[in-house]
């Protein structure tokens, strides 16, 4: 092993150009991959201090029913409240109808939002606006999704704001035009249907700061969003589910709902984007270095058939060909690494997202810098092991008569 | 007369040719040879001394027959216990010298001793530039082929072939590309070390010349090796 070490070494040292023109492009991927590594871990850090700012609490939980019965509503309203937590938003699913022109038209699956909600989740208005303070209305406040209006009135988005619509509660699956109470709600504003937070969801959505009307024996699998504290978190979760069924099992299932922060859908594209970028700037430093090793095998072939005649395995070969390449992408990582960092402390601004606000450390992470590392290590050993493979093969005959 | 250091008998080698037939290269070889003794192999080119040297040299096998190194029969031996015999057993020289060219003098003699078992690390550097003092070249370690003379190159390759002590150096035509008068100078160093260190030598040539310097010399003739009586 200190022999192949060596030899590699040798190697590495007597041929500067093959070696700085492997290393030249490795270390530009890494750099590459280190800092968009970073931007993504920066700007996570960035939101989540905005989030603070804006809520106090950096967390966001979702406490969803699991069994559905309405008689458990209230008690987790009871432990969200009575530990403190911050309530912001009931998101249920409400069985109901809408009635247009004597006509019912019935949707099994209401949505039911108080306002705070759009605080929480990211809406995208197209028309209208999102509905506000509607304790003091007398009328249950909606929005539509969009396009729902021209399908079912033949109105446009901007005119089925302001549309009263009646609707009506439904029990167990029974209603009756003649003879269910129905209730009036007016169309506040339409949403865009694409908008993570609506996606998936029924064309219509009370906003409704009222909460018990349609608790009582109506809504179907309601979650609350809640916004702790990280450390909270634990104590949420435990003590939420405490609260058991007649079966003995958890009514409630509490996880995390960070992914509807206002930012969260960006910080992910920008997570996603990332990743491709470093799969490409590592797929494109690893062909460069891929490259430079087959042709530098091929003009080594002799080389290798001498070492081979002097006794060398091909094994040996082998190993020292791959080990020549790990030692140039450890070699462009630890130039890379102090790189990115020194980069990222000028570039910082321009790589956390313009609106959110700086995080308090610049500090290269130490998951993007390890990221960068094996980064580099697995590039060295996948676009090592082709020419490692062509060196070992050479034929020593061959190759010694040139 | 001491133990043989190399024994052929009856070996072959052949190559199956393209339309199916097979085409005989080497036939019915036998040749033994001792510690300190140097035989000369002369034939005319395509006569299959590169292919005997190679069989030799353990970079080839033969088709049939056995083929000792001192005790060892090569033909059960895998790729890599080949390659640690090869590194124990043998020195080349080769007719081009085949230095590497991006390496001192110094770090080309020390190359063979990366290979093989034992590897002693720590004194190759020592053990190299003994050699080379020992060909006269102890003042030009640090210098790369590339600035050596022809007669230079081939006394840093003797002294790579002899790093390892080994049993055996085999000799391609070694003053092939070398002036007469250099040659001859290379030449003597060669068989000085040789006999100095008693060690066998296999010597490809085509001049008779040197091969009269030989304890002994054969003939390849299309296959065949056969035994010249000295004069």
């Amino acid at each position: 092993m200190i022999g192949m070490l060596i030899g590699a070494w040798m190697d590495v040292r007597s041929q500067p150009f093959r070696t700085t023109a492997a290393i030249a492009g490795l270390i530009a991927a890494v750099v590459a991959v280190i800092l968009v590594d970073a931007a993504a871990v920066l700007s996570t850090d960035a939101n989540e201090i905005y989030l603070a700012r804006k809520y106090g609490m950096p967390v966001t939980m979702s406490v969803m029913s699991t069994s559905g019965n309405a008689e458990s509503i209230v008690p987790v309203d009871d432990i969200l409240r009575g530990n403190d937590f911050q309530f912001m938003s009931v998101d249920a699913s409400v069985p109901a109808a809408v009635i247009v022109k004597d006509t019912q038209v019935v949707m099994n699956g209401f949505r039911w939002v108080n306002s705070a909600y759009a605080d929480i989740r990211i809406v995208d208005m197209v028309a209208g606006a999102w509905p506000r303070d509607t304790v003091h209305s007398d009328v249950l406040h909606a929005v539509v999704t969009s396009g729902w209006g021209s399908y079912t009135f033949g109105l446009s988005d901007e005119e089925m704001v302001g549309v009263h619509l009646q609707y009506a509660l439904i029990r167990d699956g029974g209603f009756d035009i003649m003879t269910t109470p129905t209730q009036s709600i007016v169309i506040a504003g339409v949403v865009d249907a694409s908008t993570a937070a609506f996606q998936g969801s029924g064309p219509i959505t009370i906003v409704s700061d009222l909460i018990d009307p349609p608790f009582a024996g109506y809504v179907m699998y309601p979650s609350w969003l809640v916004r702790v504290d990280e450390k909270d978190v634990g104590f949420l979760v435990s003590g939420v589910q405490l609260a058991v069924g007649d079966d003995g099992l958890p009514v409630y299932q509490v996880q995390r709902a960070d992914q509807g922060d206002e930012l969260a859908p960006v910080l992910k594209q920008q997570r996603v984007t990332g990743t491709a970028t470093k799969a490409i700037a590592l797929t494109v430093g690893g062909l460069g270095i891929l490259g430079v090793g087959v042709s530098g095998v091929r003009e080594r072939a002799s080389e290798f058939g001498l070492r081979r005649a002097l006794g060398a395995k091909r094994r040996r070969i082998f190993g020292g060909v791959l080990t020549q390449t790990l030692m140039e992408a450890v070699i462009a990582a630890l130039i890379a690494i102090p790189l990115a960092a020194l980069l990222l402390e000028y570039f910082a601004r321009d790589l956390v997202l313009s609106t959110l606000p700086m995080p308090p450390s610049t500090i290269l992470p130490f998951e993007s810098a390890l990221q960068g590392l094996i980064g580099a290590l697995g590039v060295g050993i996948i676009a090592g092991l082709i020419p490692a493979i062509h060196a070992a093969r050479t034929s020593v005959i061959r190759a010694l008569r040139g | 007369m001491s133990e043989a250091r190399l024994t052929l008998e009856n070996v072959t080698r052949s190559f199956r040719l393209a339309s199916g037939e097979d085409l005989s290269i080497l036939r019915g070889i036998n040749l033994q040879v001792h510690a300190g003794e140097v035989v000369a192999v002369v034939g005319k080119s395509g006569s299959g001394k590169s292919t005997l040297l190679n069989l030799l040299g353990l970079l080839d096998t033969p088709s049939s027959g056995k083929y000792h190194c001192g005790a060892i029969e090569v033909s059960p031996l895998s790729d890599a216990q080949l390659a640690d015999l090869r590194a124990e057993y043998f020195g080349f020289v080769f007719q081009q010298y085949l230095l590497l060219d991006r390496r001192t003098a110094l770090e080309n003699v020390a190359e063979p001793l990366l290979f093989g078992s034992p590897k002693d690390i720590s004194s190759r550097k020592q053990r190299a530039l003994a050699l080379l003092e020992a060909v006269g070249l102890g003042d030009r370690a640090d210098q790369t082929p590339s600035v050596l003379s022809g007669g230079e190159q081939q006394r840093v390759a003797i002294a790579r072939a002899l790093v390892r002590n080994p049993q055996m150096i085999l000799a391609d035509e070694p003053t092939g590309a070398l002036d007469v008068e250099t040659g001859e100078r290379v030449l003597q160093m060669l068989f000085d070390q040789v006999r100095e260190r008693n060690i066998g030598m296999i010597l490809v040539t085509h001049d008779p010349q040197i091969a009269a310097q030989a304890d002994s010399i054969y003939r390849l003739e299309q296959g065949v090796l056969h035994q010249e009586v000295a004069a």
